[in-house]
């Protein structure tokens, strides 16, 4: 009796959540993501206006900056929280001045997907250890230039597939 | 206290002592040892004791037995007394020792001093005892150590001779005053601790040009000295390596075998050569990590326009510098051309006439590996800067002068710093006091901001700003612009914008400006209706705070703004004021309720009936009101009575169901309404007819003529009123158009856009009191117009017809000719022509004059006159052509038949490179007849066959029609017997014939022939004014005039007895002779050339006729 009980809370619960409010506020949320997405990607585009990447220079050694690969959705929100901090902590170090906004939307944007990691009771990504980083980007800040150009347009890429892959994204 | 006493123990390295005796070589080699003591000196003051005739003891064995012994201890805080932890007070001594090795390691000096500055000469008396100690007992003064004693007051330095480096010395420190002694327990110091080197200092590594890392670092050692040392390189995961240097004077060596990707610690140690083995301890390390890729150099400075070359190294030794590519600022390739292999591992590359952008100050160039199409790159990367670099600075003023902000355009990848100095004079001033004002850095409102603000503001002094980008390689400055701010001010828009309109056209306008700045402003408005867009009309150059403006429309609401500037002098526009509405004042109510009319849209089913009034603005007393807004008055017949304000519409729409409805349009504005209203009366009752008559005709596209008769013994309507719209147009109530006339017109002229290709309706609307009359229609009557447009198409139709007939019948004609004459035989073939010697003049004159020939051929019909020769000769002379032109060739023809020669050849000097020497016509039982002729192209036979070529046509157009070509302005108006062949046809006949007078020089003569039936000469005579006008082979005949400049003259014709009364003809420039065509020339060409003279007299000579 007991048991029946507790699962018939359960499932009033989960009807509750899934049809009050839960899946609007959701979507306004993953809106949101979209649109700040969306913005940054057109302050990148005109930041890197004037070093535009051929698509044929392939750098080596950057390893540490979070490259999306083409053919892979996106796998999580954990993997999205992880790669925002990463992009977030690079752009924070560049002396660039046009990152600073920039990183700011990052920031941002990092604020929204953690509302989302909440919605969904999804656990919050371990701070990983980005010592390595971190003694990387100290090292290389006299190549700031191309290490910012570089992370700029794979955080494009990375907002990009964010975009394309939000509304398909329902696990953590 | 006892920190205090530590530090003064530990600073000691590098301290040079005093020199009391400099033939001692006191200079430190190395190391230090040193130590402080304090000697507890029992009973009494040390300093200020009284000791009249105390003798200070000579050694402290002496007085061992005679005085006080006190005690000298090592500092150290659990032994200091208590008395004097905090103080050096009485009965307490302080004592420094200090030892060294001289620089040729040859004595060891040691220096003993009070620790703290004594004031007066005490009475103190200090001594040092260096003894040589034996190995293993120290404690003691060995034989080998004789006693060295080293006495003095205050400040004693002792030497003491170096035996051996590695056996330790004792130091034994001794002091006493008067009658009190203390000494210290011994010290030991082991001579070779003090032959050390300091380690090595300031290691640091670069890339020499062949690509191999450098290390270097410096010694406390003397220049020249030789020394040897060690390198040791070490990196996680790998041995360490050790590279001995040896006897090097200049402390640097190449480190080989590093690795990309790996931090090295690297470390140097050395000793001297000279004397002692001794190493110095490992210096600070140098961590080093090499790239797979390196620059040099990394950061380049040059100016716009230069050409730069840099080098890339390949630390990583698997690359190669063969198959590099090198790419500018991520997107460009710099062409292959300007790279060079230097080695396996180094390439450069030579950039010309760099030009980094000027708003980012640095181009970025990167040396990767070629990757089939992709180029696999490291992040290094050099950097070019252009030192004279731009970056355009503005600055403005805020309104209240109280800071001004400037702004520049770097590009966010640009690293720019903001400076500034400010000078407290006039900008033309500063430039002769540079350098007295201090330079200040503007503070940046925010990373990745380009503007600063500086405030409070000097507002008369010159400010002077540039840019700097700051490397460790140099310093980039941007061309410096001086500001002064009072110059740059950007006022705050005037306020209380007040804007009236009058209806008689004007906008008045007026406002009020801030206090500061305090000069004079010059204003501009402008404004436009509202609700129109953005169509603003500016009005400038005012110098009041009010201006009046005229309007086009003062009764619309127009929105104003105005903005003001400095009047004189340099200064910014504010911006505009925040837009008012105008208002109107209107200077009476109006008096005329507007103009309207209706259209209907019946709906039977409802009995209803939708009617749209169409209002008219008030066309009354513009001057003076406008109307601002309109109220319709309803009346039906069941006594309904109602208003409505309407606005100010232009359309307005009700339903209508009773039988009778009558509407007034009322005008309003704020003094009042309307006195003088229409009144409609809309009846579904029997309207009256009053029109007889109306009909419509379109004038043109701008004007209709409309006229009406009214039925006789019908009352007069009040008014008329027209309106018309566009067929197919009738639902679309906005192509309505409508007016109003007066009672007494009976023709109106309609002034309008008609389009030609609309048909219109017009609609007649007698008007009564209590409603409409039977309205007639009307359509536009375009009869007149269309028929005078139909018959100018008809006209031409007919003279295009004409064109075409008269082309045709001319194109026919030539048809025909060539008809004809295809069935000519060949020359070659003619009997007659056998046998006759054509070189012989009678042979011809006979052939033609011989009167049986007459007789014995038929008579040559008109109609058969077919054939004409001509030769045309090149600017004949024309004193010649005077005397020899004669009558007109159609007064010839009509001349009897009669025994002419007719043939006469002539060409001109060069009108060919051959010329046909003779012609031989046969003729059975007739003489031979000889033309010759002169040039190439001049020939003819008696029926007029000719060959204008130099080659020998005559059998190749059998039959054929020659012409000479290109007669010059020859205008023969050979009419019946006069007949030509045209030039075309002796093209076609003889088109390789023809090619060689068309190559010779246009200058020289031409003669043709041609053959033509006598109908065609007036014809071909109009052809040929059109050729070229360079021949110049003419026939002429005594006596007859000469022809006008540039004309030919007539000549008369030449008839042959074998032609008939039209035989032949010559005109002007042109010769013609016509013949049967069964005669045909022989012909012969030779590259020869007659004088053109000659042969023209010659035949004239010949010719029977002259």
């Amino acid at each position: 009796m007991i048991r029946f009980i507790s699962i018939l809370c359960s499932s009033i619960l989960m009807l509750l959540s899934t049809s009050t409010g839960k899946p609007l506020a959701v979507d306004i949320v993953k809106n949101n993501v979209k649109l700040l997405a969306q913005t940054t990607i057109v302050r990148i585009e005109k930041l890197t206006e004037e070093f535009h990447m051929s698509p044929n220079m392939v750098f080596s050694g950057l390893e540490l900056i979070p490259e999306t690969p083409l053919d892979r959705p996106i796998e999580g929100l954990a993997s999205i929280m992880e790669n925002l901090n990463i992009f977030q902590m690079i752009l924070f170090s560049l002396e660039v001045d046009g990152m600073s906004q920039i990183h700011a939307d990052l920031v941002s944007l990092q604020g929204i997907i953690h509302s989302l990691v909440l919605t969904f009771n999804c656990a919050l990504p371990k701070p990983g250890s980005e010592s390595h980083l971190d003694a990387f980007l100290k090292t290389n800040s006299a190549f700031h230039v191309t290490i910012g150009n570089v992370a700029l347009n794979r955080l494009q890429r990375f907002l990009s597939k964010l975009i394309l892959n939000l509304d398909q994204l329902k696990t953590c | 206290m006892v920190i205090f006493l530590v530090y003064l123990i530990t600073t000691s390295h590098g301290v040079l002592c005093g020199d009391p005796g400099g033939e001692l070589n006191l200079q430190i080699q190395g190391p230090t040892w040193e130590t402080v003591l304090w000697c507890d000196l029992p009973g009494g003051h040390v300093d200020d004791r009284d000791g009249e005739g105390c003798e200070p003891a000579v050694s402290g064995e002496s007085n061992h037995n005679t005085t006080q012994v006190g005690q000298c201890h090592t500092t150290s805080s659990s032994s200091l007394p208590l008395s004097t932890k905090e103080s050096h007070g009485d009965g307490v001594l302080w004592l420094n020792v200090l030892c060294w090795i001289n620089v040729k390691a040859e004595n060891l000096i040691c220096n003993l001093k009070h620790h703290f500055e004594r004031r007066n000469k005490s009475r103190l008396s200090l001594h040092l005892e260096i003894l040589h100690s034996g190995s293993g007992d120290g404690d003691n003064v060995t034989a080998g150590g004789v006693p060295n004693p080293c006495e003095g007051k205050d400040d004693i330095t002792c030497p003491v001779a170096l035996h051996t480096t590695s056996d330790p010395l004792t130091l034994i420190v001794g002091v006493s005053s008067c009658f009190i002694t203390a000494r210290s327990p011994a010290m030991y110091i082991i001579p070779e601790t003090l032959l050390q080197l300091d380690p090595p200092v300031n290691l640091q590594y670069n890339m020499t040009l062949e690509g191999r890392v450098r290390l270097s670092w410096a010694t406390h050692q003397p220049d020249g000295a030789l020394l040897h040392c060690d390198v040791r390189s070490s990196s996680k995961g790998s041995a360490q390596a050790v590279v001995s240097v040896r006897g090097v004077r200049r402390p640097e060596v190449d480190l080989g075998g590093l690795s990309p990707g790996l931090n090295y610690s690297i470390q140097v140690r050395c000793k001297a050569l000279d004397k002692f083995d001794i190493w110095s301890d490992w210096s600070r390390p140098l961590y080093i990590y090499l790239h797979e890729v390196s620059y040099l150099p990394e950061r380049l400075f040059a100016s716009t326009g230069s050409n730069v070359t840099i080098r890339c190294i390949f630390n990583n030794q698997s690359l190669n510098a063969s198959s590099v590519v090198w790419w500018l600022n991520y997107h460009e390739k710099v062409p292959e051309s300007q790279y060079r292999v230097i080695s396996d591992h180094v390439s450069s590359v030579t950039l010309l006439n760099v030009k980094p952008l000027r708003q980012r100050g640095y181009d970025v160039l990167h040396c990767c590996q070629r990757r089939g199409e992709k180029s696999l790159c490291s992040y290094p990367y050099a950097q070019i800067y252009i030192t004279d670099f731009n970056i355009a600075i503005s600055c403005e003023t805020n309104g209240d002068l109280t800071y001004m902000t400037c702004r520049w355009n770097a590009s966010q990848w640009a690293e720019v710093q903001f400076l500034y100095r400010r000078y407290n004079l006039p900008c033309d001033l500063v430039e002769e006091e540079v350098g007295v004002a201090v330079t200040e850095e503007c503070p940046v409102e925010g990373r990745g901001s380009n503007r600063c603000t500086l405030k409070p503001l000097l507002l008369a002094s010159c400010y002077l700003m540039w840019l700097e980008v700051r490397k460790e390689e140099g310093t980039l400055k941007s061309h410096p612009v001086y500001m002064t701010p009072m110059e740059l001010v950007k006022p705050h828009p005037p306020f209380d914008l007040e804007a009236v309109t009058v209806p008689d056209g004007a906008l008045s306008l007026r406002w009020k400006r801030h206090g500061l700045p305090v000069y004079d402003f010059q204003y501009e408005v402008r404004y436009a209706v509202n609700n129109t867009g953005t169509q603003w009309k500016v009005v400038g150059s005012i110098f009041n705070e009010s201006a009046v403006v005229p309007v086009s429309h003062p009764c619309a609401i127009h929105a104003v703004q105005v903005r003001c500037k400095r009047s004189i002098g340099p200064g910014y526009w504010s911006d505009w004021s925040s837009p008012t509405n105008t208002t109107v004042r209107n200077y009476k109510a109006p008096e005329e309720g507007p103009e309207y009319w209706r259209l209907l849209q019946e709906y039977p089913e409802w009995n209803q009936t939708n009617v749209t009034l169409l209002l008219k603005p008030s066309q009354g007393e513009k001057q003076l009101y406008c109307v601002e807004r309109l109220e319709v008055h309803h009346e039906t017949t069941g006594g309904a009575v109602w208003s409505e304000y309407i606005g100010h519409v232009s359309s307005y729409a009700f339903l209508w169901s009773e039988e009778v409805h009558s509407v007034t349009v009322v005008a309003f504005n704020n003094l009042g309404s309307s006195t003088r209203n229409r009144r409609m009366t809309l009846s579904r009752r029997t309207k009256p007819q009053a029109v007889k008559s109306f009909r419509s005709v379109m004038i043109n596209s701008s004007c209709v003529a409309l006229s009406w008769t009214l039925l006789p013994n019908t009352s007069g309507p009040m008014s008329f009123v027209i309106e018309w719209r566009s067929k197919g147009q009738r639902d679309a109530a906005e192509r309505v158009d409508w007016v109003r006339l007066p009672p007494e017109t009976r023709a109106f002229h309609l002034h309008g856009a008609f389009f030609a290709s609309e048909e219109y309706q017009f609609i007649l609307f007698p008007i009564y009191a209590n409603g409409e009359g039977e309205p007639v229609s009307s359509k536009d009557d375009r009869g007149h117009p269309g028929g005078e447009q139909a018959a100018y198409t008809l006209l031409m139709i007919i003279a295009f017809l004409s064109v075409v007939l008269f082309v045709t019948l001319t194109v026919s004609q030539h048809q025909m000719k060539k008809l004809v004459w295809k069935d000519v035989p060949n020359p070659n073939n003619c009997s007659w022509a056998q046998g006759v010697d054509f070189k012989k003049v009678e042979a011809i004159e006979n052939l033609f004059r011989h009167p049986e020939w007459l007789t014995s051929q038929p008579l040559l019909l008109e109609s058969e006159i077919i054939s004409e020769a001509m030769i045309v000769e090149n600017t004949a002379s024309p004193a010649k052509e005077i005397g020899s032109i004669g009558t007109s060739p159609c007064k010839g023809c009509e001349e009897p038949l009669g025994p002419k020669t007719p043939t006469f050849s002539r060409s001109s000097e060069g009108s060919a490179q051959s010329r046909i020497t003779y012609a031989t016509v046969l003729l059975p039982e007739e003489p031979n007849i000889l033309y010759k002729q002169q040039g190439s192209l001049s020939s003819s036979s008696d029926e007029g066959n000719f060959s204008a070529n130099v080659s020998d046509i005559s059998g190749s157009i059998p039959g054929g029609m020659w012409e000479l070509e290109n007669c010059p302005r020859c205008e023969s108006s050979l009419r019946h017997s006069c007949s030509y062949n045209s030039a075309e046809e002796f093209s076609e006949a003889s088109e390789q014939e023809d090619e060689a007078p068309r190559r010779a020089d246009t200058q020289k003569s031409l003669c043709y022939l041609r053959m033509t039936s006598q109908e065609e000469g007036g014809e071909d005579q109009g052809n040929e004014e059109g050729e070229d006008d360079g021949i110049a082979v003419r026939f002429v005949r005594e006596g007859t005039p000469g022809p006008p400049s540039g004309q030919c003259p007539e000549l008369p014709l030449e008839s042959s007895p074998l032609l008939g009364p039209q035989g032949s003809g010559w005109s002007g420039t042109e010769a013609a002779v016509e013949d049967v065509p069964l005669y045909m020339p022989q012909f012969r060409t030779a590259p020869h050339r007659l004088d053109s003279s000659k042969a023209y007299e010659w035949s004239l000579q010949r010719s029977p006729d002259l």
